[in-house]
This record gives structure tokens, C-alpha cells and sequence, in this order.
């Protein structure tokens, strides 16, 4: 199934806009994120990356969430400052 | 002592004074500079109850060890004062190229008493002070006063730190501004500025200190330089600033929607509507050349114009930060950047904090929508949400106070209590507004916000930064979270005390903000010094309220702050914060009682706070 991961994150460089991710049938939403990790644009550490806030189709949702086709995941990450 | 100029300046505007004071050198060892050695020295040369607009009232302008020192991010210093929102500890610290200038004309700090009987400036010209008239200046904007120091000093290269008329006003929320647009915003201390009749204080020279190990920091500098370029923050910071930060912030529930009262899924506007005010399409439209503070690699500041819009044309406006397009933007329900800009600006130009000037405008948005407040007490103007005319109108008479300006420029708490209304809207820790960190998706700031010794701040240390490494369960579970709260304080101190852009330690290789401190200084940081570093800072500053007589039970949060009642929908849906036992966690943790005031076993352990314990536990007879 297809999930369309969108990043909102100033530690994530900028060129990384959003990115289909193809995964089976039965896959969470912390599956998704690990396939994040595999992108060479991540080099965050795997637990603060995992701590983002993670939406769901714009609604909160949990890393053992379900994922069907067609879900689209927005990882924020905020900053504080200015 | 390696890495400081070894004196202060003291001033008093009344006799026309000065003084080059030597401070004992272990003040600069326990606290190192900034805002701790500030409220070091403001406890030994202010006295108690001092009224804050009176002649023993004392405004410091605090530089750091990291200034002029090039290290990487190191340019910062910070104002303290008494503050005229909460009358107890305030300090602010502010970038540009102030800090290293302080240090470059003599000083390690300029502390000013007095009341000058007509308007003046300080000048401090390589080791010389001298007190100017600034009755010329007086009534000048940030653009015009810049261009007639610069003009009359025959010296574009000054730097200086100034009020607006606001400062000359004493509004609440007068910042002390600083080389242009730069601001040490929160807390009214360019007010106290104003009471002195201190329009700025210029400095310049070519003073130079030692370092400890310029060879070890020329290493280092190497080293953060080569990290940098795979920082993943690095771009995003370049590129955006911290206005990258607006979309997950509102997104995630973070920044504010209707001055904190509804979520966006709960309005008429979505995500997409607010993009005009995120940071790549400023850059797109509005954005003309970058700006960076002194030693800065990163350079996360910008100039805008939008001078081809015929309703609020603006030439060299700052980029808006975070903060700020929060409170110009969604707080309000503003999607107009161009409208954002100028409010920004205005804040910029007058000398206000954009925080302060933005809440009481998110606040008097709501008390206008909910009829609490009509149009006929805001001077005719009627500020719908998302009215852009309005906000601008409206900011225009917070600035500048006049009409209803002149209430509204004290902030949401005073137009609250003086219209007696709308107080179930007010966003405000003892009474001084809210950045734009909504301390129900982050708790942690629910502590920061209530107690720290400057309440309301969002750059000062605790939970919230551990919340960001936390699941959504973690965070609001309220057990054990005083010594998590310790340890971010702690780091939180030393950053500000060493004048540290608050971003470096995300940028730097882990250990290079001590180790920097090592090569300039000699001082030797590990996890055991930092800790009693932290907490001697926080209870430093913390003791300046405790001897005006403030106690826990004196600062406070507003219901809306807690969720109570909590939000109806939206991601921050359902939730409550239990502030009271994360202050109880934090008090356990640093060894405070209940009404917050330290026990004499911690604050002699801990050390360098003598003159806190000889009159927190005198002597008994």
C-alpha cells in the first residue's frame, strides 16, 4: 500500500519535501518512520526521531496506529526560539 | 582572568557619575556572565523593594564570557532589571553585535541607576563614558535614530543598544532593542530605560581580552566548522530561521489558533490558507538578503520589503520570527503576510516585545469576537478575526499608545483588569503573555512558564525540551519529572550565562559549548559543575524574588493555560496539565520547600549564594 510521508521539521534537510513509501499490508505507522530512517537525508537518532508528532490524514495518531492506502503521515517537529 | 575585561561600569544618571567597578573574580567563576552575573551583581547594588521606576531602580546591560571570544554563536548578552509586569526578576538577552561591542569599549557590563533630569545617551568610547544629550533623539524610531547616531558619531561601525517610544511611553511591553531590529524583548525593561530618561547607550572600541587556549580554540572552531556542514539543522536554519518552525508548530497544536482558544480543524481556514505566512513563501515574495549576529556561521535572520504593496509598504523589515508570525498570523486568524510584516515591524520600529504586543492583541481579538469589549473602547476599530486592517490599526495604538493604545500598551492583563472584562480569555503567567508554545502539547512549559524566576518565558530551561524526546504517554505523565526538569534547567543556564545562541547546542559536536568555555575562560565544565552552575543561576535569579518578598503562591498561570476546561478538538483535544505537582516535582528535585524558597543545606552546597543564605537564614542572636 501506498503512504505519503510529509515533513514539517527544520532538522530534516529542506530538500526532503515528502516521499511515497510502498509497504505491506498490515504495516503501523512506526513502520513508516523507520523507513524515514532509511533515507539518507535523516540522520536524526532514531528515538528523538521517533518522539516527533506524528498526524495521520491530519488527525494525532500513535506508532502501533494501523495504516491502510493512501494514508498520509505529517511529521512535525517543532522548534522553539525567536 | 582569561576570557573577561575584568571590570563593570557603574553609572548614575542622577549625579552623572561613574565608576569602573572590579567585581570579585569568583563571581565571574560562578556565574560566568549574562543574566546569572547580572542578578548576581543587581543583588548586591539594588536594594530590596526598590521601586522599579524610582532612582534606586538599577537596568544592567550584562555582556558574557563567549562574546568577542568569536566562538562560534557566542555573541548574545542580556538586560536585567527589576520587572514593571510582575515587579520581580527580569532578564532578556538579545543577538546583534551588542555583546562583543560592550566588551570591545572596556567592560564586562554597564549597570545604570539614577534618573537623568533630561534625555540622555551613554556613550562608551574604548575605556571612556560619557553622558550625552539625547534630547534630540528622544521620540525617534528604531530607522531614524539609527540613521542620526550613525550620521552625528561620523561611525556607521557603532553598536547600541536603545528604546523606542515605547521604552519613553513605560509600556509593559517596551523592549530594549539593539543594532536595528535586534530585541531583548520580553519583561519591560526598556520601560525602566524610559523612567531614566536613557534613550541608549553606545558602545565602541578595540579593548581585547586573553583566551585561555587559543590553540585548543582554534581546534574547536575547526571542528564545530566541519560538524556544521552535515548538521541537518544547518540548511533549514539558513534558509528559514526560526519562521521554518510555523507550519509543524501549527500543525501539531503548538502555535496558537484564536489566541489559544479553538483548534484549526475547528475554524473555517485550513493548513493551506496559513502557508502565505510560512517561511518559504516570505522568502519567495518578500525576502532581500540575509542578516547574522556577531560569530554567527548560520545567519538565520533576513531583511524584507514590501514596498509593492500599496496598503503597508515596509522597507527593511526584519523576517518576522516564529513567535511572532504566530501571533500576527494564526493567533488572529491573519493569513496576509504583508499584514504580518508590518505588524512585526511596527513592534520593531516602536521598540515593543512582538510577544507581548502580539498576545494582548490575540487577547483583545477574542474579547472583541465574544463581546466583552466593544469598538467604541477600541477607538473605533473593530477587529473581527482575521481583519488585517484592524490588527495593523490595532497594533499601531498598542505601540504607540495612544487612544486605547495607552491601556493596551500595558498589556492583555492590565486591559483586562482595567475594563474588567475578558478575563476568562487572558493567556498570561503572572500577568506577561505567552510565546508561541502552547504549553498543553509541550507540559513542560507549564512549569517553565509559572516559576521560573522570569515567568513566561519560552527560551528559559525545563521539561519542555525533554518533551520533545518523549511519546505522546510520556509527556503527560506528571511522575517524577523533577529531575529531568533540573538537568534541562541547568543546561539552559549555562547557555544563556555564556552567551550562547539558545540553537547551538543542536548544531555543535556534543561537549563543544563547554569545551569552548574551557579554551576561553580555563573554566572546566563536567556534568557535576554544570549541574551546581544551573542551579546556583536559577536560584541567583530565583532570589531576587524571594527577597521582594515573592513566593510561589505569587506567580501564576491562567485556567486556559491548563486546560481548563480543556480543548473541545483538534490535536491538544481532552487535555488538562497538572502544573502545580511539576512545580512540587521541581521543588523536590532543587531542594526548595513548598512556597519555594530554597533550604539553607542546598544553597550552601551548592555555593557562591552567601549573601542569599545570610538573609534567607540570618544568624540567630
Amino acid at each position: 500500500m501506498d503512504i505519503l510521508v510529509k515533513f514539517y521539521a527544520v532538522d530534516i534537510p529542506v530538500s526532503l519535501k515528502s516521499t511515497k513509501f510502498d509497504l505491506p499490508e498490515g504495516s503501523v505507522v512506526e513502520d513508516a518512520l523507520d523507513e524515514c530512517l532509511k533515507l539518507p537525508e535523516i540522520t536524526i537518532d532514531e528515538d528523538y526521531f521517533k518522539a516527533s508528532i506524528v498526524l495521520k490524514n491530519g488527525g494525532r495518531t500513535h506508532l502501533k496506529d494501523a495504516l491502510s492506502d493512501g494514508d498520509v503521515l505529517s511529521i512535525l517537529r517543532t522548534m522553539e526560539g525567536g | 582572568m582569561y576570557g573577561f575585561m575584568g571590570k563593570m561600569l557603574f553609572v548614575d544618571l542622577s549625579t552623572g557619575e561613574f565608576e569602573d567597578k572590579v567585581i570579585p573574580e569568583e563571581w565571574y567563576r560562578d556565574f560566568l556572565g549574562g543574566p546569572a552575573l547580572g542578578a548576581r551583581i543587581l543583588y548586591e547594588y539594588m536594594p530590596a523593594h526598590a521601586d522599579v521606576f524610582g532612582e534606586d531602580s538599577m537596568v544592567g546591560f550584562v555582556a558574557t564570557p563567549f562574546d568577542g571570544s568569536n566562538f562560534f554563536c557566542g555573541g548574545r548578552y542580556t538586560v536585567v532589571s527589576k520587572s514593571p509586569v510582575y515587579n520581580g526578576w527580569n532578564d532578556a538577552n538579545s543577538g546583534g553585535f551588542f555583546g562583543p561591542a560592550i566588551k570591545k569599549s572596556g567592560y564586562d557590563g554597564i549597570f545604570v541607576r539614577g534618573i537623568s533630569p533630561k534625555p540622555v545617551y551613554l556613550f562608551v568610547d574604548d575605556g571612556k563614558a560619557e553622558l550625552r544629550d539625547a534630547t534630540k533623539y528622544w521620540g525617534m524610531q528604531a530607522t531614524e535614530l539609527e540613521n542620526a547616531l550613525f550620521t552625528d558619531l561620523e561611525d556607521n561601525k557603532i553598536s547600541y543598544a536603545f528604546i523606542g517610544p515605547a521604552g519613553e511611553n513605560l509600556s509593559n511591553m517596551a523592549a530594549v532593542m539593539n543594532d536595528g531590529h535586534r530585541a531583548a524583548g520580553r519583561g519591560g525593561t526598556g520601560a525602566v530605560m524610559g523612567s531614566k530618561k536613557l534613550k541608549a547607550v553606545v558602545c565602541r572600541g578595540n579593548q581585547t581580552f586573553e583566551l585561555a587556549d587559543k590553540a585548543g580554540m582554534a581546534k574547536l572552531s575547526k571542528a564545530i566548522s566541519e560538524s556544521l556542514k552535515q548538521a541537518p539543522m544547518l540548511q533549514g536554519m539558513r534558509t528559514f530561521g526560526t519562521t521554518g518552525g510555523f507550519m509543524p508548530s501549527l500543525l501539531s497544536g503548538d502555535a496558537a489558533v484564536k489566541n489559544f482558544s479553538v483548534a484549526l480543524c475547528e475554524t473555517d481556514k485550513t493548513p493551506e490558507d496559513f502557508e502565505p505566512l510560512a517561511a518559504p513563501m516570505l522568502n519567495e515574495k518578500y525576502k532581500v538578503k540575509s542578516y547574522r549576529c556577531s560569530s554567527c556561521p548560520i545567519g538565520c535572520g533576513a531583511f524584507m520589503d514590501t514596498t509593492e504593496d500599496e496598503r503597508f509598504p515596509v522597507k527593511n523589515a526584519a523576517r518576522p520570527e516564529y513567535e511572532s508570525v504566530g501571533w500576527f498570523g494564526s493567533a488572529i486568524m491573519n493569513t496576509d503576510p504583508v499584514v504580518l510584516i508590518k505588524c512585526n515591524h511596527l513592534c520593531n520600529e516602536y521598540g515593543t516585545d512582538t510577544i507581548s504586543t502580539g498576545g494582548t492583541l490575540g487577547w483583545a481579538f477574542e474579547a472583541f469576537n465574544e463581546g466583552a469589549i466593544t469598538k467604541e473602547q477600541l477607538d473605533g476599530i473593530e477587529p473581527f478575526w482575521g481583519d488585517g486592517a484592524a490588527a495593523v490599526a490595532l497594533t499601531e495604538k498598542i505601540v504607540s499608545g495612544e487612544g486605547c493604545g495607552k491601556i493596551l500598551t500595558q498589556g492583555s492583563q492590565y486591559a483586562a483588569d482595567y475594563w474588567n472584562a475578558g478575563k476568562e480569555f487572558l493567556f498570561v503567567a503572572s500577568g506577561i503573555e505567552i510565546a508561541q508554545h502552547d504549553p498543553r502539547r509541550a507540559p513542560g512549559y507549564i512549569r517553565t512558564y509559572q516559576v521560573d524566576p522570569t515567568p513566561g518565558r519560552h527560551v528559559k530551561g525545563g521539561l519542555a525540551k525533554a518533551n520533545d524526546r518523549m511519546t505522546w504517554e510520556q509527556k503527560y505523565d506528571y511522575r517524577v519529572t523533577g529531575y529531568a526538569d533540573l538537568v534541562e534547567i541547568c543546561t539552559c543556564e549555562y547557555i544563556n550565562a555564556s552567551g550562547l545562541c539558545i540553537f547551538s547546542p543542536r548544531l555543535f559536536p556534543p561537549g563543544a559549548i563547554f569545551e569552548g568555555m574551557k579554551y576561553v575562560t580555563g573554566i572546566d565544565f563536567d556534568k557535576y559543575t554544570l549541574r551546581l552552575f544551573g542551579m546556583r543561576a536559577f536560584i541567583m535569579r530565583w532570589a531576587f524574588n524571594l527577597r521582594e518578598g515573592l513566593r510561589r503562591k505569587d506567580f501564576t498561570v491562567t485556567d486556559r493555560m491548563i486546560g481548563n476546561p480543556p480543548m473541545r478538538a483538534g490535536q491538544l483535544a481532552g487535555i488538562s496539565l497538572d502544573n502545580e505537582r511539576l512545580v512540587e516535582n521541581l521543588y523536590n528535585a532543587i531542594g526548595f520547600n513548598p512556597e519555594g524558597v530554597p533550604c539553607q543545606d542546598v544553597l550552601e552546597f551548592v555555593g557562591g549564594l552567601e549573601p542569599v543564605i545570610a538573609d534567607l537564614y540570618p544568624p540567630k542572636e
